[in-house]
């Protein structure tokens, strides 16, 4: 635990580095299959770079330690001196587990472990380049891929070739302080560049010139402190230049149309220079031309008596075409660099405006008391819609107040509605937050089952409510788990029934009303009928005679039972008969459902349907006595007024002959130990049902269908009775009105 | 006197000071409650009651769209109880950051008082526990009890600490 460092701090790198180490473990399984990428490997490099940074301030070394030596293997792969092979990857991976304990220890404010010696020796190794590791493919790669070859492709900016023309080079130097930082600089360098492009391009295109010069003067300027670092003389010199120019940029059409070209030229040469500096260099180019002129039209751009260009001789359209000396050689030297030169070029830039901050931390809880600020919105506004209608209908009314009442209650309603959503979608995450933690997953499994699993994610754009992430996650886990564990066979039995090596396992998510459904699908063997009937009829959940006239669908839906494996053996995957029952029920906590379909030899598809959010229920409001509770839609079977000849007594408790059951009876006063003078004739039968159990639960009047919006029932004092209530609601009319447990209401029925 | 001070604790800075009290009766004895402790004074609403909850728990209402719970003074001290009158108020106060109404028969004013004149709880001063009470105030014709509402609602918070656990 770092000794006097503000919790808060610590606190933010948790949240900061946790999330950067979750999309660095998919980098690097995505990298695993992409190895020279060499977006990708800047992209974890930075990433771990941006830990290490981090950590280092927080004077965690041992987080430190094995940051830095994972780092340094990776800038290794990142200068070509070594690809990265599924051994160093294993490696990797090691760390990347390290860097998670350490942050587990750090969140229980405990000492950070020493990471393994011989893994940090390593990787160091490996940054060194002397190690030996995946030894083939290095051999097989060096020598085509030099250092400066393999950054290359990702940033060959058409001006590459131009800096041989008529640059001079020399080595570039910094100081030992300096030199640590170099690569975390040269990231900032290429995003900083990025943005500039991304401004100036703006300028050119946009109607909304005051902002975007704004903007271009602003970036400009955090380009001339970025370069700063490289004490590189003549481009600081430039980026100042630009910067100032940028400054004095005036929003009218002939001044900016002066100016920018000049810009555009100056920034291809500090792209030239900082393509330099990657490779180590420092490149003077002739830019001193290029500096006056952009001088001049600056100046006389901001001048304010118009038509600076007259003293330049040229009119203001012809400096547009003033980079193209420079752009020229570059063109022509196209077909030298990789052929989709210009892809990664436009794919970088993308990425980069990307990584502009537009997000900010909220704090979960003001999230949630906006929510309820939200629904009390709601419920005024239905007054209002309420006293509107009532105004109207009095026969004293101004008619053309009241339409203009209705007007507006109308255009409250609307923007209530809208505000409502708006508020819920801020709840709303990506899926991919989950999905992303997956593919670690199944390569664990793979490698630990021997098996070749390809995992395919899909729609991890689908967005639910943060708590629907949270509680999904395990049931998922466990269904991969199965999928990989039975589902999918060895290779060489897949290879024998005619099927690729290597086992496809899909997950997918889709949005589907207001439900989402999360599918996972292996081509594997598929269940199979017989064995699961025989284990059924083994464990008395059916008979031998009945087993032949189940559907498949009901076959399947053994599996759920509790205790229920058809593995033959029990493995440390699964296979112990926990695992199905407990994903349903936790999917059915989530007020889904989850549904199985199979064929024997081609595989089996799960799939789950979850609403998108779990703070809303449909529920059927019922009045016992002068209360009003709330029943969970999703529990009612059926609502019957029954014969007094069907309401029997067993054994001193109520019992209602259903067609042909028998269904326990309580009464909803009895339940809520309501007070006798309170009591009226509860005339209506609620039949519930969860987990193939039913009651019937006597209440005195239906009010109706209401979707409600779930608040836990903050109760002084609760007492440790057990009561079957699950939480609370406000109604329309802004009472409030408990929520019934259903679950506890039949154990209670039990009970008794 | 470590329960007063406990007690004013974000109402004054240091030493000998004004207490800012809001006063209310109940059951005709006249008591008080910190300000700051008090988020906002209502109406009596309708409660919504919640089965096998603890006696002194009258319900639940809706706070803008926050449920809480609302608890019967005059049962909480064991008083008589009375029908709810047009001079009955739910007052909200924040505990332990949890937010708690309770019902009192009638709110007067809004008093500012020396400290100097709140002297500890004797022992038998009212009928209720002296668990409770922070101190009591000396004004010229009458005397005023101060609740220590922390005390007061301590074991809700302590169970709802319970619960987060």
């Amino acid at each position: 635990m770092p000794a006097g460092f503000d919790q808060e701090i610590v606190q933010d790198f948790l949240t900061e580095s946790g999330e950067l180490l979750g999309l660095l473990e998919g980098d690097l399984l995505v990298l695993e299959s992409t190895p020279r990428d060499p977006e990708l490997l800047n992209k974890v490099f930075r990433a771990l770079h941006t830990i290490k940074g981090s950590a280092s301030f927080l004077q965690l070394t041992n987080l430190v330690t094995i940051a830095h030596a994972a780092e340094s293997a990776l800038n290794a792969a990142r200068n070509g001196v070594i690809v990265v092979g599924p051994a160093m990857m294993n490696l990797l991976l090691d760390a990347v587990d390290i860097l998670k304990t350490h942050m587990s220890q750090l969140a229980a404010a405990e000492e950070l472990s020493v990471p393994r010696a011989d893994l940090v020796a390593q990787l160091a190794e490996i940054g060194e380049g002397k190690s030996n590791i995946n030894a083939a493919h290095t051999a097989a790669h060096v020598p085509a891929t030099p250092t400066p070859a393999a950054q290359a492709p990702q940033q060959t900016k058409p001006t590459t070739p131009t800096s041989t023309n008529s640059t001079s080079v020399r080595k570039l130097e910094l100081g030992p302080g300096k030199a640590d930082l170099l690569d975390y600089l040269v990231a900032d360098l290429d995003e900083t560049m990025g943005k500039v492009q991304a401004s100036l391009d703006a300028l050119a295109g946009a109607k909304d010139v005051t902002t975007s010069a704004q903007s271009l003067s602003d970036t400009c300027e955090q380009l001339g402190r970025c370069v700063d670092f490289f004490e590189h003389s003549q481009m600081g010199q430039i980026a100042q230049a630009m910067a100032k120019a940028a400054g004095k940029l005036t929003t009218r059409q002939d001044a900016l149309q002066s100016v920018m070209p000049h810009l555009r030229s100056l920034c291809e040469l500090v792209n030239v220079q900082a393509l330099g500096i990657k490779a180590g260099e420092v490149r003077e180019v002739t830019a001193d031309e290029v500096l006056d002129q952009l001088e001049v039209a600056s100046t006389g751009a901001s001048a304010v008596t118009p038509a600076p260009s007259a003293p330049l001789g040229e009119p203001p359209h012809e400096p547009v075409h003033e980079p193209h000396p420079l752009a020229q050689p570059a063109d022509e030297a196209q077909p030298q660099v990789a052929p989709d030169a210009k892809t990664p070029d436009a794919k970088a830039e993308k990425h980069d405006t990307k990584t502009v901050e537009n997000t900010i931390r909220v704090e979960i809880g003001r999230l949630e008391s906006l929510m309820n600020l939200v629904g009390e919105l709601v419920l005024q506004k239905n007054r209002i819609g309420a006293l509107t209608r009532r105004a109207a209908s009095t026969t004293i009314a101004d008619v053309e107040l009241t339409e203009a009442f209705t007007a507006a209650a109308g255009t409250l309603d609307r923007v209530t509605s809208d505000i409502q959503l708006a508020v819920m979608r801020t709840r709303m995450q990506p899926l991919e937050k989950l999905f992303g933690r997956y593919p670690r997953l199944i390569r664990d499994l793979a490698s630990k089952t021997g098996k070749k699993i390809q995992l395919i994610i899909e729609g991890g754009d689908t967005e639910v409510d943060k708590s629907v992430i949270e509680e999904l996650g395990d049931p998922l886990i466990h269904l991969l788990r199965n999928s990989c564990d039975h589902g999918l066979e060895l290779p060489e039995d897949r290879v024998k029934s005619g099927k690729p090596e290597t086992g496809i396992l899909t997950l997918r998510a889709s949005h589907e009303g207001s439900h989402v459904r999360v599918m996972v699908i292996d081509d594997g063997r598929g269940l199979s009928r017989e064995r699961i009937c025989k284990k059924a009829v083994e464990r008395g959940l059916v008979t031998q005679e009945q087993v032949a006239a189940l559907s498949d669908r009901e076959v399947w839906s053994f599996i759920f039972e509790a205790g229920f494996s058809t593995a033959e053996k029990v493995s440390d995957l699964s296979g112990r008969g926990v695992g199905m029952d407990v994903v349903r029920t936790n999917i059915q906590k989530l007020k889904g459902s989850i549904d199985l379909s199979s064929e024997f030899g081609k595989g089996t598809t799960i799939s789950i349907t979850i609403p998108l959010t779990v703070a809303i229920l449909p529920a059927m409001m019922v009045g016992v006595g002068s209360e009003i509770y709330a029943l969970p839609l999703g529990s009612i079977l059926e609502i019957v007024r029954p014969q007094p000849e069907q309401v029997n007594s067993i054994g001193g408790h109520s019992v209602m002959r259903l067609r042909d059951s028998v269904l326990p009876l309580v009464d909803a006063a009895d339940l809520f130990d309501q007070p006798a003078d309170k009591r009226v004739d509860s005339l209506f039968v609620v039949v519930l049902q969860q987990h193939e159990k039913r009651v019937g639960l006597k209440v005195t009047r239906l009010i109706g269908q209401q979707e409600v919006v779930i608040k836990a029932l903050d109760e002084a004092g609760a007492s440790s009775t057990p009561r079957a209530v699950s939480g609370a609601t406000v109604r329309d009319d802004g009472g409030v009105s408990l929520i019934v447990d259903v679950d506890r209401l039949i154990t209670m029925a039990e009970g008794r | 006197m470590a329960t007063q001070a406990n007690w004013t604790e974000g109402t004054t800075n240091t030493g000998a000071t004004q207490l800012q009290l809001v006063t209310f009766e109940v059951a005709n004895e006249e008591f008080a409650v910190d300000i700051l402790a008090v988020q906002e004074i209502n109406r009596m609403m309708e409660l919504t009651r919640v089965p096998q909850s603890p006696a002194e728990v009258e319900g639940v209402i809706n706070l803008r769209g926050k449920i809480i719970p609302v608890i019967d003074l005059r049962r909480k001290f064991g008083m008589t109880e009375t029908q709810k009158s047009d001079a009955s108020r739910i007052i909200v106060v924040e505990v332990h950051k949890r937010v708690i109404g309770f019902i009192v028969d009638r709110v007067h004013e809004v008093l500012r008082i020396s400290s100097d004149i709140v002297e500890p709880a004797p022992a038998m001063v009212c009928s209720i526990d002296s668990e409770f009470i922070a101190g009591v105030g000396k004004l010229q014709d009458r005397l005023i009890i101060l609740l220590d509402i922390a005390k007061l609602f301590a074991n809700h918070a302590q169970n709802d600490a319970a619960k987060a656990a």
